[in-house]
């Protein structure tokens, strides 16, 4: 199995460089998950880097596994619905490599496999009578009545420290359009920034530039503050950790009402009971809220399941996903999207592809004919090997 | 620590259940009439109420107790505000006190006072009485309906405790606890010594109310109450109109609605845009006053202005 990866390490927003810790259950994938998931740090923490090692030695332990570090995938060719090849390029060496394979997996978030391939995707927040996602709780803020491009928005984590002598910071020009008078010596996840006129992936560099002119920004105006002498910065990250972007279609659409309804399905292979968490920018509700700002909407449930059947693409046949681009609605992500639960989906997607390796069969027909033998496979991982 | 077997839940019940038994005995009939409120955010309704009647109960969660909800009218029986008669049990550790106290919600559901018994107090878990910032910092809690209590159970809390003590260190270094962030804000946000009433009665003015008072306010909801609501100087009271118009409707109250589009949120500026029928954007009298805005608006709302452009044109 070929593991194509456009960084130098594993892990995407939980890795060292982005420092998100990992959130949810490990329903029926605990030994699996745990090679690869986080302690509960602080956001941003440097003891991600004790957790990088741990993931990466695991992953690097299984032969079958070929890791691709630095190779950033850039096309997909699909022949009737199926995909031929994966083009991919070396990010510093610029040599490329074409990937050939019966069955693919798009866990790189922004569902650019099927997006490239021609995969039925969505994006933005569809409207509450789409799918019956309304909570008059928060109302428009939930789910709006006309559909529109507000997603969740883009994090950059950063982190300081208090030196014992006073440290000395510049005054930034340059970050006051972003930060304006806003002060600040902490990050956290509410570092957030998402606008209707910007795209989480094609305006993907704008959005990092403007949270990095908010920190440094803050950070500056901060150090201009009485007390804040020995503030310092210790750590920015230079990559944006994504929250939503293309959701791409599967044959069943994870929605609110299967959590609402805690719906079971003959094919649930994930299981979380995390709340439904989905963030809008402060400043839609404050105006005067500086714009990188956000809030989250906790929506608490019972355990809910999420179905195999939005693991794989409804119209390109050989397609799985897995990650927050798995088949979903813009408030069905809100649970789910967290990285046990994402972790779930992996594994899960990766005992169904070995059953279609079997067989030598596309995905669907794991549901349609070989689901006792899947969910069987499934049911044997809830024992935690030593 | 968060109530671990049965025995010990058993316990919790039956503690529970007894003062929830001397509670009903400590309070007198007479003490049933609303309390004024100590704080309110909508003071011109408050004094002019009129007359009350029972509308619905509410039922609190993890409580064997009904709250009767009243709504409270003026002379001319226009609803103005909804409250509630709370005696509640509040509890840590299987230890149970009752809370006295009446909370006042505005017609759209969203907390806006309290007032309290005066022969019932509110106390901290030491039996101390609040002091005068206490009442004021319970009032400020329970106005944020994002409060980090939302999505806290009272397991959570009593997690928090035993965190309290734990330090956690990295290469040497110490480093914020694993929930550190999370309980500064819960100890910021509540008040101190109260964190118990402060969850319990942030639980009763938030949540399942706000769909029982929408639920009922719609079904009074006349042409007359429309006007108030849309002519209101509160926003969330403009929201709910303009949510509640159908596209003609929406046509016909277009003055009102560019006057709210110049005051009112980016939210509900996003909303009108929304939902204003792509046709009378061809329309100068109804299209200019929108654009005129464009130039002090902010960016979401004047990209929806921008994407309406397209439907100004005759062709």
């Amino acid at each position: 199995m070929a593991l194509i990866h456009d960084r130098p390490v594993l892990g995407g927003n939980a890795s060292s460089e982005i420092r998100v810790h990992t959130l949810g259950i490990y329903g029926k994938f605990e030994r699996i998950l745990r090679m690869i998931d986080t302690e509960h740090y602080p956001n941003g923490s440097p003891e991600a880097q004790k957790d990088q090692e741990k993931r990466d030695q695991n992953v690097q332990r299984y032969k079958n596994i070929d890791i691709h570090y630095n190779w950033r995938a850039y096309n997909a060719v699909a022949d009737s619905q199926v995909i031929q090849y994966v083009d991919a390029q070396h990010t510093s060496n610029g040599k490329r490599i074409r990937f050939k394979a019966p069955l693919f997996v798009d866990a790189t978030g922004d569902g650019w496999i099927g997006f490239w391939a021609g995969a039925l995707y969505s994006y933005g927040r569809e409207s509450v009578y789409k799918y019956g996602e309304a909570w008059n709780e928060w109302g428009e803020l939930w789910s709006p009545e006309e559909p529109d491009n507000f997603v969740m928005g883009s994090s950059i984590l950063w982190r300081t420290e208090i030196a014992e002598t006073p440290q000395s910071f510049p005054q930034l020009p340059w970050a006051k359009e972003i930060a304006k008078d806003h002060k600040a010596t902490a990050g956290e996840w509410y570092w957030e920034f998402s606008r209707n006129d910007l795209h989480q992936i094609e305006d993907g560099e704008e959005i990092r530039d403007h949270l990095l002119k908010a920190i440094y920004g803050s950070f500056s105006n901060a150090k201009q503050v009485a007390g804040n002498e020995k503030y310092q910065l210790q750590w920015v990250s230079y990559l944006l950790g994504k929250r939503e972007s293309r959701r791409l279609v599967g044959d069943h659409v994870f929605t609110f009402k299967d959590v609402v309804n805690n719906a079971q399905f003959p094919d649930s292979v994930v299981v979380e009971k995390r709340e439904i968490d989905v963030h809008f920018q402060q400043n839609l509700q404050t105006e005067e809220t500086p714009d990188f700002l956000s809030k989250a909407l906790f929506y608490k449930t019972n355990r809910y399941y999420i179905p195999y059947r939005s693991l794989y693409s409804q119209n390109i046949s050989n397609l799985f996903m897995a990650g927050r681009c798995f088949s979903c609605s813009h408030i069905g992500l809100g649970g789910p999207r967290v990285m046990r639960t994402t972790g779930q989906m992996g594994a899960a997607v990766g005992f169904a592809a070995a059953l279609c390796h079997k067989y030598k069969v596309y995905p669907r027909a794991i549901y349609e004919t070989y689901l006792q033998e899947y969910m069987e496979t499934i049911e044997k991982q809830q024992v935690i090997k030593p | 620590m968060s109530l671990p077997n049965m025995n010990y839940r058993f316990l919790f019940r039956m503690a529970f259940v007894a003062v929830l038994g001397l509670g009903f005995l400590y309070i007198q009939p007479s003490k049933l009439a609303k309390n004024p409120p100590l704080y309110i955010a909508m003071n011109p309704e408050y004094q002019r109420i009129a007359s009350e009647q029972l509308v619905f109960e509410l039922q609190g969660s993890d409580s064997l107790l009904k709250h009767p909800v009243y709504l409270l009218s003026d002379e001319q029986k226009q609803p103005l505000l909804y409250a509630a008669d709370i005696i509640t049990p509040v509890c840590i550790d299987g230890l149970c006190k009752p809370m006295y106290l009446t909370l006042y919600w505005s017609l759209v559901g969203d907390y806006v006072g309290y007032g309290v018994f005066q022969d019932n107090l509110l106390t901290k878990f030491d039996h101390e009485p609040f002091e005068t910032k206490d009442y004021s910092k319970f009032h400020e809690l329970l106005l944020n309906k994002h409060s980090i209590l939302e999505r806290k159970n009272m397991a959570d809390l009593f997690d928090q405790n035993v965190q309290a003590t734990e330090k956690i260190t990295f290469q040497g270094k110490e480093v914020d606890a694993v929930s550190g962030a999370t309980k500064t804000e819960i100890k910021e946000s509540v008040v101190e010594g109260a964190l118990y009433s402060c969850f319990t009665a942030w639980h009763l003015a938030h949540g399942e109310v706000k769909e029982k008072i929408v639920q009922h306010l719609l079904s009074l909801y006349s042409p007359t109450l429309a006007q108030a609501f849309l002519h209101s100087s509160y926003e969330d009271y403009q929201f709910f109109a303009l949510k509640q118009l159908d596209a003609t409707a929406f046509a016909q109250n277009l003055p009102r609605i560019q006057d709210i589009f110049r005051t009112a949120s980016p939210m509900t500026r996003l909303y009108i845009l929304k939902k204003l029928p792509k046709e009378s954007w061809k329309t100068e009298q109804v299209a200019l006053p929108f654009f005129q805005t464009f130039a002090t608006t902010d960016i979401n709302t004047r990209t929806l202005l921008l994407n309406n452009l397209k439907y100004s044109h005759e062709k």
